[in-house]
């Protein structure tokens, strides 16, 4: 008989809400990370990711609700927590006129990791984070995609299990930000959690394993990122070209129940289905036998970023 | 001519905003309270004598207020935004130097502006109280609203050849200190070359003297009458000059001046002396980081402390140079006020550098990363003191013994030691010391809850080092009250020992008070104040709103 303890999830929340006056930027918000996970925190601006990692980075008190980091409450057990996160706002500075190994060292002492043990910590990290040749570079000179590894460096310098990472990718341009997630996928086989926030996500799509999507504070989806397909799935999009009269097209697609909408977009039509369990031959069966001449008939990828529009479209506009 | 409707939308926004609507109140309110206290404490003189001190009195404060206008307006407006790098925006429009030059003179100095006008009301009391002539009026007003016009432009110029605040708020008070003292460098000079006369080139030029030859006694005697108007021209001259400099200079430095490939080198070795080669820094960082995180980080520039000294000796030098020249007099005569240069030199300095750290580092978001650290907002306090102490215990010392010795001096020289000189000075040096203890905790909780770190060291200074002088000039209108309205005589009233002790404990209760403040502030609330961003929207300062409303104008 197994006495094993469900494993503790590496962040937990319940009803987490805060309140701006009178705006709630989070409505009782759930959320659940298991350790080990790389876990994407997708939602528009304002939606409330930075208020979110704020709160677990203890720097919110949360208005209602509950918050924990391992088990320990963000709240009454900040220090604890502290030890254990690294966190990295969206938005932070550098001391400019600082060399990169004085930034590290500075932020080892914070850390109060020993002094002897400070100069294997920074070569660690910055071969980690790629920026081993940069040691003695002063910060002002890095370009915007180093500055930001090592922003990352920082983060590890103290060996957290949690990584917090407030839209690390935004303002990089693709090959950085390439670099940037080939360091996360690197941690995450290190074994360590990490949160990483984002409003751009076809990089999230392929780099987590799991993904939640808030808007306007509440959470829309939770769960693996196939997950999201599959939920979204119903409104499937298919493009048809034909070269006959469009208009004529149109009204025929248009008589069928399979068919949510049609609607000619650039040339082409946008054929909306009504279901998942649907059949791409319906549409073609209809055209051809309607006495329209198919040219082309195409099914949209679904990527997280049009799942995500959808997801949200209701709640934005 | 784009330049117009800027100014015109500078002027209704920066009317709408609170800040030019306090300065109007508060310069009033220290106008009224001024010539309150003059009125006051001069009750049992003639109406014609009090009215003439409340005129110089006000006139002195009202140009000195003018004066400096340009250090907190101007002097870190462009250079404010070449830091932030906003000023490029402006020039991707077609706007021209001096569209921005002047949008921003007007939207900066509206709030100064308004505040010299409320002065003027009160100065017209003395009017009413006669012994003032309404020509003499007249022209006060005219050079007091120059001068402010001279420090703003002062400031303007500064600033667009400056990209740190210090560099130009230093620079403008450089040119107006020298400017307004001219005068009295020359009499210096001309003393040294046993002249009689002074050259007029020494007083033309001068903000300062346009204010002296204005009254009265000094423009109805037959020398000044010409020189007031070529002073007040020359001034107004010098204000336009600076102006279209600025112009032609802003649009010349706004870019990145880092990517310079010729300076690089010569940026690496100033940085070099500045931190030191790398040994040293690593042997500063190995000692400082044991101690204290928060030490290192402040003290990492070698040429902080080494300043101090070199202002100290600056003025020793300015005083060695006067000695040398005026002997002995100046010795008994001079030592009081080099003793209170020297001592504001230390305040003034201590409070801008303990203000600065939270200030900035809270506005770049560096402070935040610190919090995220185990390192506990004491120890961040401690590391913060501790740097302030390790840059300024030696000039305090140096402070201390040269006071000694002009007390020592200053005594020997007199013929009969009179114990409350005595007590003046170990009253004012305690006050130092104490002073900047209190400091210490004011400063940091001022820095934090400000944007500005020249704005919260001002706000330091007037709690700390103001105040009690307020609270003394206070107390002496009271002592006055007593004395010619109620008819109540005070024992001891007018004893000096009395004077020195009153002041001292007012010193004494307001740093009690305001350490005491601070320092459960700062203990209770920093990390909740340090975490709280600024206003998103305040971040864009004028001139995203000047872009903004110009843009509006443009497209729409
Ligand atoms: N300190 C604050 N004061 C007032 N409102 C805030 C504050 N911080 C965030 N908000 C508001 O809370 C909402 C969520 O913000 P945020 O968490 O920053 O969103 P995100 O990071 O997803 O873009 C926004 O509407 C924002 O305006
Ligand atoms: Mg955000």
């Amino acid at each position: 008989m197994s006495t094993e303890a469900p494993p503790l999830p590496a962040v937990q929340t319940a009803g987490l809400t805060r309140a701006f006056g009178a705006l709630k930027a989070l409505d009782a918000l759930e959320l659940t990370v298991q350790k080990g996970d790389l876990f994407g925190f997708i939602g528009s601006n304002g939606a409330g990711k930075t208020t979110t990692l704020r709160i677990l980075a203890t720097f919110l008190a949360p208005t209602a609700g509950m918050a924990r980091v391992f088990g320990r409450d963000v709240a009454r057990e900040a220090d604890a927590v502290r030890h254990v996160i690294g966190y990295m706002p969206d938005f932070f500075g550098v001391y400019k006129d600082m060399e990169v190994t004085e930034y590290l060292d500075f932020f080892g002492a914070c850390y109060k990791i020993p002094a002897a043990q400070r100069e294997k910590t920074v070569g660690d990290v910055l071969e980690l984070v790629g920026l081993s040749e940069k040691k003695g570079a002063l910060i002002g000179a890095l370009s915007r995609g180093m500055q930001q590894r090592l922003g990352l460096a920082r983060v590890l310098i103290h060996d957290p299990e949690l990584l917090l990472l407030d839209e690390p990718a935004s303002g990089l341009d693709p090959r950085a930000r390439i670099e940037m997630m080939a360091i996360l996928q690197e941690l995450q086989r290190m074994g360590k959690t990490i949160i990483i926030s984002s409003h751009i996500l076809r990089e999230l799509e392929t780099l987590c394993n799991r993904v939640a999507i808030i808007e306007k504070g509440r959470l829309i989806y939770s769960g693996p990122v196939q997950g999201v397909r599959d939920q979204m799935a119903a409104g499937r999009v298919l493009w048809v070209t034909v070269s006959s009269d469009p208009v004529q097209a149109l009204e025929l697609l248009k008589s069928r129940p399979e068919v949510a909408s049609a609607e000619p977009v650039d040339g082409r039509i946008k054929v909306t289905l009504a279901g998942a369990e649907i059949d791409h031959s319906v549409v073609a069966h209809t055209l051809v036998t309607g006495g329209a001449r198919l040219t082309g008939l195409q099914e949209d990828e679904l990527g997280l970023e049009e799942v995500f529009l959808r997801v949200t479209r209701g709640e934005t506009q | 001519m784009t330049f117009l409707p800027i100014v015109e939308r500078e002027l209704r926004v920066a009317a709408r905003h609170g800040s030019a609507y306090w300065t109007r109140w508060a310069a009033a309110l220290a106008a009224m309270a001024a010539g309150g206290w003059i009125y006051l404490v001069t009750l049992r003189d003639a109406p014609k004598e009090t009215g003439i001190i409340l005129f110089v009195t006000l006139t002195i404060l009202a140009n000195l207020y003018a004066l400096l206008a340009g250090l907190r307006a101007t002097a870190d407006s462009l250079s404010e935004e070449k830091r932030e790098g906003t000023l490029g925006l402006l020039f991707l429009t077609d706007l021209k130097g001096y569209d921005i030059v002047l949008g921003k003179l007007a939207a900066t100095s509206l709030g100064a502006f308004y505040g010299m006008l409320a002065m003027f009301p009160v100065m017209g009391m003395s009017l009413l109280l006669g012994g003032v002539s309404p020509g003499e009026f007249g022209r006060v007003i005219l050079v007091s609203i120059n001068n402010l016009l001279f420090s703003l432009a002062a400031g303007m110029f500064c600033s667009s050849i400056s990209r740190e605040d210090r560099k130009a708020m230093g620079a403008t008070f450089l040119i107006v200190v020298l400017l307004a003292a001219l005068p009295l460098l020359g009499m210096l000079a001309s003393l040294s070359l046993n002249s009689r006369t002074l050259s007029p080139l020494f007083q033309i030029p001068s903000p300062g003297f346009t204010v002296f030859a204005a009254f009265d006694v000094n423009y109805r005697g037959t020398r000044y009458q010409d020189a007031y108007w070529l002073s007040l021209a020359l001034v107004h001259g010098l204000a336009w000059l600076f102006l279209i400099a600025a112009s032609l200079i802003v649009p010349r430095c706004w870019q990145d001046q880092a990517s310079r490939a010729g300076l690089a080198g010569l940026g690496e070795r100033l940085r070099q002396r500045r931190y030191g080669l790398a040994s040293v820094r690593l042997d500063l960082r190995r000692r400082l980081l044991g101690v204290n995180p928060m030490l290192w980080l402040a003290s990492r520039d070698r040429y902080k402390p080494a300043a101090v000294f070199v202002a100290l000796a600056a003025l020793g030098c300015g005083w060695l140079w006067i000695y040398l020249e005026a002997g002995r007099y100046f010795l008994v005569g001079g030592a009081i006020p080099t003793a209170m240069a020297a001592h504001s030199i230390l305040k003034v300095w201590f409070a801008n550098e303990s203000c600065r750290r939270f200030s900035e580092d809270r506005r770049s978001g560096a402070l935040e990363l610190l919090l995220a650290t185990p390192l506990s907002v004491r120890e961040i306090l401690r590391g913060q003191r501790l740097a302030l102490w390790r840059q300024f215990a030696w000039p305090t010392v140096a402070v201390l013994a040269a006071d000694a010795l002009l007390l020592t001096a200053s005594a020997a020289r007199m013929n009969r030691l009179d114990s409350s000189f005595v007590q003046v000075w170990l009253a004012g040096m305690t006050v130092l010391v104490w002073d900047l203890h209190a400091l210490s905790w004011v400063g940091p909780w001022m820095g934090l809850n400000s944007r500005s770190p020249n704005r919260a060291a001002t706000a330091a200074l007037a709690r700390i080092c103001l105040l009690p002088w307020m609270l003394f000039a206070g107390w002496i209108a009271a002592l006055a009250v007593c004395e010619t309205v109620l008819r109540i005589h005070l024992p001891g009233r007018f004893q000096e020992g009395v004077f020195i002790g009153v002041w001292f404990a007012l010193c004494a209760l307001t740093n009690i008070g305001f350490t005491a403040w601070a320092g459960s502030r700062l203990r209770t609330r920093f990390r909740e104040t340090a975490t709280q961003r600024f206003d998103a929207g305040r971040g864009a300062g004028g001139w995203g709103r000047t872009l903004g409303l110009w843009v509006g104008r443009k497209t729409g």
